[in-house]
C-alpha cells in the first residue's frame, strides 16, 4: 500500500532553518493538507518529498520505495519517484497540446502507444475535457488548464499525487466548484494525497488530515474536526476560525469543569476534562460564531457586557467587533442591531482553555509525544 | 499517534532504486570545457609575462624582469594614458548621442522616427575595421568629401589623429549606448511620468526628472560596455592611428607583437596581461555599479505607450541635425565604400561613372587566397555559430537550472572572457598551441579559429540567452522531471524547445559577431585559414583601396543577407531585449 511516511524531515537555507523535524504519516489513499502561513516551509516540504529540494535529514518513504533516506545518502531524483504533482502555476508546457502534454510522462515511462492513448483518453473524460486534447494550454480557460494539471499528474498512476495550492490562481466561485470536485476526483482513484493550502476552508473542506505548520515546525496534525474543535495551541486556534482569546484565573472548580475569573470581575464557567489548579492563569479560547449575543440579558451565567465597536454587513449575516473589559472580540448576528451595549452568551462547552505557554504563540511545541 | 506509526515506519525492508543517469556528467562536463577553455589562451600568457625567453625556448627561466621593464617604460605609460584618453572620449561622445537619440525616437513627435531607428544601428552590423575604411575614403585626408570641402577653400580636419579616431569609434559604438537605453525606456513605467504630470510638472520637465533618471542602469551599463570595448578595439585606432603613428594598447600590442624584428616576448605578456587586468578592474565595476542600480529598475509589466513628447517647431531643428548626423556618420562613409568598390578611382575631379570597374571583384574572387577567406569566414559563421550557440545554451542552463554545486562559478567563467580582448586571445591561443607539442596537424585549420572565437564571444551569448532562460518557469522544468524525464531530457524537450526564438536570435547575433570578427584570428591565422578580417588587413598593407572595398563590400552584403533573412524568414529580433 502506498501510505507516506516523513521522518524526522529537515532542510536549511544557509543558515535559515526552514523545516525543522517534520514528521507524519499519510494512509494510504487518504488526502492530508499541509497548512500554514505563507513561507512557513509548506511547498519546501512538498519539494523535498517531490525530490526537487534534498533535505538535509530525514526519511521519506512511499510504500516500499524509499525515496530519502538521508542518513544514508539516499536521495532518489525527481524523475524516478513515480510522483504526480499539480503546480500552483499549473506548469502546462506550452508548446505541447493537452494531449502531448500528457502523453509526456507515459512516454518516458515506455508505456505502450496504444494502451497510452486509452488512458489519456479515459483520464481527460474524468476530468471533463475530452474534446480538447488537440489544444494547446494558452487556447484553455484558468479552470480547464488546472484540470490538464491534474490529468498529467494522474495520467501515469503515481504513488502519490502532491498538490501545491492547485485552486488559488482560480476565481472564488470555480474554486468552490472545484473544492468539490477535486475532492470526489481524488477519492475515486484512492490516490495518496498531499494538498498545500494555506486557505483554512479549504483545508476543513478537503482533508482527511491536517497538518498544521508554522515556522518549518509541525504544530498540530489530526482531522479536521479535531483541529478545529481541539486547538492545541494558541497558533491553531487564531489561524483557523476567528477566534478570540480572554485572560483569566482559575477561580473555582465546578462539575466537568472550572470556573474562570476574567478581568473586570466576570467569571465564565468552561467545561474541561484537564485537571486544572485553583489560581493558576490561562487563557479562554472562544470561536466567534459560537457566541450567543443576548440583547436582553435572558442567561443567568456565562454572560459578559460588550460594547459594540464596529459593524460590518456580510450578507448573509453581521459580524460585531466588540469590546469587553476582558478585552476585545468578533461575534455575529442573523439580523442588524441598533444598541451600543450587549450581551453575550458563551456555552461553557464552546470554549477552550490553554495555559500560558501554550497560548503564548505558534512557538508552542507540537503535540506530539 | 504518530509515535506509533514512526516505529513501522523504520525497518521496512524498503525497495530501492539505483537511479543512473548522464545529467551530472554533461553538467561536469560543461563545467571542464568552459574551464579549460577560458585557462587555455591565459595561462602561457601568465607562463610568458615570467620567463625570460620565448615560451618554445627550452632554456627559458623565471624572471621578473619583465615586469620591471615595461613598467619603468615611458612609452607604455604613454600609450596606456592615450589609451584612456581615447577611450573616455569616444565612450563620451557615444554615450551622449546614444541616449539622445534614444529619447528623440521614443518619447518624441519627431519627424521620421521609424527610419531613423532603422538606420543609426547600422554601425551594429558593419566591421569596425570596414568602417574605418569606410571613413577614410570619404573623410580621411585624401578623402571625397575632405576634397571637396578643400576645393571649397575651407578648412579641412584631421583624421588621422586622437580626436578623429574617437569620433569613428564613438560612430561605431553609439548603437550599444541607443539600444540599451531604448529598452530601458521602453520598460519604464508611463505611469511614473503620469504622475509627474499630476503632482504638477510640465511634459519635458517629467522626461527630464522622471524618465531620464530611470534610465541610468542603462547609462552606466553602457558607458562602462563601451569604455571596456574601447580598451579592447584594434581596428580602428590601428588603421587611422599607423599614418601618424598614434599607438593604444591594443594596436601597441599588435604592432610590437607580430611586426616587431626582434619580438619582446615577455614584455607583450605583461602588457596583455595589464591589459586584461585593467579590463577585468572595469568589467567588476560594471558588475557592481550595475548592482547598485536596482532601484532605478521599475517592473513594468504590461507594455503600456510611452507618452510622446510634443516637441513644436524645435520637432524639425531635431529632425536635420539627426538628419545630418545619420547622412555624415553612416550613409556617407557606406556609399563611399561601395563607390570605392565600383570604381577604379574615386574622386571629386573625375565622374566617377567613367571608371566603372567589376576589377576590384575580380581580382578578390579570382585571388584563391582572398576568395578562400571568405568561405572560411562564412564556414566559421555558420558551423561555429551553431556549435557555440548549443554549448552557450547548455552553460546556460547549467549555471540557472541545475543543481550543480559549481554552477555559480560557471556563470562567472562562461563572463570571465568579456576582461580579454580579441588580440589577447589570439595571442594566448597561438602561444598554448606553440607550447602543446603534436598539435600542429590542427593548427592551421578554420576550426581552431571557431573555438577562439567561441571562447571569446561566450559572454555574448551566455548573456544573450539568459534572460528568456530565468523567463522560462521553473515549474515546467519541475513538472517535466516529477513526470520522469531526466535534467537533459527536460532540456531537450522542454526548455531547448521553449528556447527556440533566443537561441535563433543569438545564432543570428553569433553570426554577424563571427563575421565581424577579426582581432581574435590576426594572431592566430595561419595559410590556408585567412578570414575576411585578416586579408582586409593584409590589403590594408599593401594599400590597395580598391580591393578593401570590394571585400568589405562583400561582407556587407553577406552580413545584411543576413540580417535581413532572419528577420523575415525566421522573424528574429536580435537586440529586442
Ligand atoms: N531557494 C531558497 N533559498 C533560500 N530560502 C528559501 C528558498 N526557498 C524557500 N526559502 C525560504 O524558505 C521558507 C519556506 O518557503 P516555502 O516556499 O516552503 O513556503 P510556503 O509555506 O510554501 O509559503 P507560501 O504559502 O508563500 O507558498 C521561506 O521563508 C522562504 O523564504
Ligand atoms: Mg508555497
Amino acid at each position: 500500500m502506498n501510505e507516506l511516511v516523513v521522518q524526522g524531515l529537515n532542510k536549511t537555507f544557509g543558515a535559515v532553518k526552514v523545516i525543522q523535524d517534520v514528521s507524519f504519516k499519510v494512509a494510504a489513499g487518504s488526502l492530508t493538507t499541509l497548512l500554514g502561513p505563507s513561507g512557513c516551509g509548506k511547498t519546501t516540504t512538498l519539494n523535498c518529498i517531490a525530490g526537487l529540494e534534498s533535505p538535509d535529514k530525514g526519511l521519506i518513504r512511499v510504500g516500499d520505495l524509499v525515496l530519502n533516506d538521508m542518513s544514508r545518502h539516499h536521495n532518489l531524483p525527481p524523475e524516478a519517484r513515480q510522483l504526480g504533482m499539480v503546480f500552483q502555476s499549473y506548469a502546462l508546457w506550452p508548446h505541447m497540446t493537452v494531449r502531448d502534454n500528457l502523453n509526456y510522462g507515459l512516454r518516458l515511462k515506455k508505456v505502450k502507444q496504444a494502451e497510452a492513448n486509452r488512458r489519456i483518453k479515459d483520464v481527460l473524460e474524468m476530468v471533463g475535457l475530452g474534446e480538447l486534447s488537440g489544444r494547446y494550454p494558452f487556447q484553455l480557460s484558468g479552470g480547464q488548464q488546472q484540470r490538464v494539471a491534474l490529468a498529467r499528474a494522474v495520467v501515469t498512476q503515481p504513488r502519490l499525487l502532491l498538490l501545491d495550492e492547485p485552486l488559488s490562481n482560480l476565481d472564488a466561485k470555480v474554486r468552490e466548484n472545484a473544492r468539490a470536485w477535486l475532492t470526489e476526483f481524488q477519492k475515486r482513484l484512492g490516490i495518496t494525497t498531499i494538498y498545500v493550502t494555506h486557505d483554512q476552508s479549504e483545508a476543513l473542506a478537503m482533508s482527511d488530515m491536517i497538518a498544521v505548520m508554522s515556522k518549518g515546525k509541525l504544530i498540530q496534525y489530526g482531522p479536521p474536526g479535531e483541529i478545529y474543535e481541539h486547538p492545541t495551541s494558541r497558533f491553531v486556534a487564531e489561524f483557523i476560525g476567528d477566534t478570540a482569546f480572554l485572560e483569566g484565573t482559575i477561580a473555582g472548580q465546578t462539575n466537568g469543569g472550572v470556573v474562570v475569573q476574567l478581568h473586570g470581575n466576570q467569571s465564565l464557567t468552561v467545561d474541561t476534562d484537564q485537571p486544572w489548579r485553583t489560581g493558576a492563569t490561562a487563557t479562554v479560547t472562544i470561536r466567534s460564531e459560537r457566541v450567543e449575543v443576548d440583547t436582553e440579558k435572558r442567561h443567568q451565567s456565562n454572560i459578559i457586557e460588550a460594547d459594540v465597536r464596529t459593524s460590518l454587513y456580510l450578507g448573509a449575516k453581521w459580524q460585531h467587533t466588540v469590546e469587553t473589559l476582558a478585552g476585545e472580540m468578533k461575534v455575529e448576528t442573523l439580523s442588524a442591531i441598533n444598541t451600543n451595549k450587549l450581551w453575550l452568551y458563551i456555552p461553557p462547552t464552546a470554549m477552550i482553555l490553554m495555559a500560558p505557554e501554550e497560548a503564548r504563540s505558534e512557538e508552542a511545541a507540537p503535540s506530539i509525544p | 499517534m504518530i509515535t506509533q506509526e514512526q516505529k513501522t515506519a523504520g525497518p521496512v525492508q524498503a525497495q530501492e532504486i539505483k537511479h543512473r543517469s548522464f545529467d551530472r556528467p554533461v553538467q561536469w562536463g560543461i563545467f571542464i570545457l568552459t574551464l579549460i577553455l577560458v585557462i587555455f589562451p591565459a595561462w602561457p600568457i601568465i607562463l610568458q609575462s615570467v620567463m625570460d625567453r620565448p615560451l618554445y625556448d627550452p632554456t627559458r627561466s623565471l624572471t621578473f624582469n619583465n615586469f620591471a621593464r615595461i613598467l619603468t617604460n615611458s612609452e607604455f605609460w604613454g600609450v596606456l594614458g592615450g589609451t584612456l584618453l581615447y577611450a573616455v572620449v569616444s565612450t563620451v561622445i557615444s554615450v551622449i548621442v546614444g541616449a539622445s537619440l534614444a529619447i528623440l525616437l521614443t518619447r518624441t513627435d519627431m519627424p521620421g522616427r521609424k527610419w531613423f531607428a532603422n538606420l543609426i544601428v547600422i554601425p551594429f552590423y558593419v566591421s569596425p575595421l570596414i568602417l574605418a575604411f569606410a571613413w577614410i575614403i570619404v573623410f580621411g585626408p585624401q578623402g571625397y568629401f575632405t576634397n571637396l570641402i578643400r576645393n571649397l577653400g575651407l578648412p579641412t580636419w584631421d583624421l588621422y589623429s586622437i580626436a578623429g579616431i574617437s569620433v569613428v569609434t564613438a560612430t561605431y559604438y553609439m548603437p550599444y549606448a541607443y539600444l540599451y537605453c531604448t529598452s530601458s525606456l521602453a520598460l519604464a513605467d508611463p505611469q511614473l511620468e503620469s504622475a509627474a504630470r499630476i503632482a504638477g510638472s510640465g511634459p519635458i520637465k517629467a522626461l527630464w526628472s522622471v524618465t531620464v533618471p530611470l534610465m541610468r542602469p542603462a547609462l552606466v551599463f553602457s558607458t562602462l560596455l563601451i569604455l571596456v570595448s574601447t580598451i579592447e578595439l584594434l581596428s580602428i585606432p590601428l588603421v587611422l592611428g599607423t599614418p601618424t603613428n598614434i599607438n593604444f594598447l591594443a594596436t601597441y600590442v599588435y604592432t610590437n607583437g607580430i611586426v616587431g624584428v626582434r619580438t619582446d616576448y615577455g614584455g607583450i605578456a605583461v602588457i596583455a596581461l595589464l591589459t586584461v587586468l585593467l579590463v577585468t578592474g572595469l568589467v567588476a565595476l560594471q558588475n557592481k555599479m550595475v548592482a547598485q542600480e536596482r532601484r532605478f529598475v521599475t517592473v513594468g509589466g504590461k507594455a503600456a505607450r510611452p507618452r510622446i513628447l510634443k516637441l513644436g517647431g524645435l520637432r524639425w531643428v531635431f529632425f536635420v541635425l539627426v538628419l545630418l548626423y545619420v547622412i555624415a556618420a553612416i550613409v556617407l562613409p557606406l556609399l563611399g565604400i561601395l563607390a570605392q568598390a565600383f570604381t577604379a578611382i574615386l574622386s571629386p575631379y573625375i565622374n566617377p561613372l567613367s571608371v566603372v570597374t567589376l576589377d576590384n571583384f575580380s581580382l578578390i574572387l579570382d585571388t584563391p587566397a582572398y576568395s578562400q577567406s571568405i568561405v572560411n569566414s562564412v564556414l566559421i559563421a555558420v558551423v561555429g555559430g551553431a556549435i557555440g550557440v548549443l554549448f552557450m545554451a547548455l552553460c546556460a542552463l547549467t549555471v540557472y537550472r541545475s543543481n550543480l554545486k559549481l554552477r555559480k562559478a560557471l556563470g562567472y567563467l562562461a563572463l570571465y572572457p568579456r576582461a580579454f580582448p580579441g588580440i589577447i586571445v589570439g595571442i594566448g591561443f597561438l602561444w598554448a598551441f606553440l607550447l602543446i607539442p603534436g598539435i600542429g596537424a590542427i593548427r592551421n585549420s578554420i576550426w581552431v579559429l571557431a573555438l577562439a572565437y567561441i571562447m571569446r564571444h561566450l559572454p555574448l551569448g551566455f548573456t544573450s540567452i539568459s534572460p528568456s532562460i530565468l523567463s522560462i518557469s521553473n515549474e515546467l522544468d519541475r513538472a517535466a522531471r516529477v513526470s520522469g524525464a531526466t535534467w537533459l531530457g527536460v532540456a531537450r524537450s522542454i526548455i531547448l524547445p521553449l528556447l527556440r526564438p533566443a537561441l535563433l536570435a543569438t545564432y543570428v547575433l553569433l553570426l554577424i559577431t563571427f563575421l565581424k570578427e577579426y582581432a581574435v584570428a590576426l594572431f592566430l591565422f595561419a595559410p590556408g585559414s585567412q578570414v575576411i578580417g585578416t586579408t582586409l588587413i593584409e590589403l590594408w598593407r599593401q594599400g590597395n583601396s580598391g580591393p578593401i572595398s570590394a571585400l568589405a563590400t562583400i561582407q556587407l552584403i553577406i552580413t545584411f543577407l543576413i540580417v535581413i533573412l532572419s528577420r523575415k524568414v525566421l522573424g528574429v529580433k536580435i537586440y529586442d531585449k
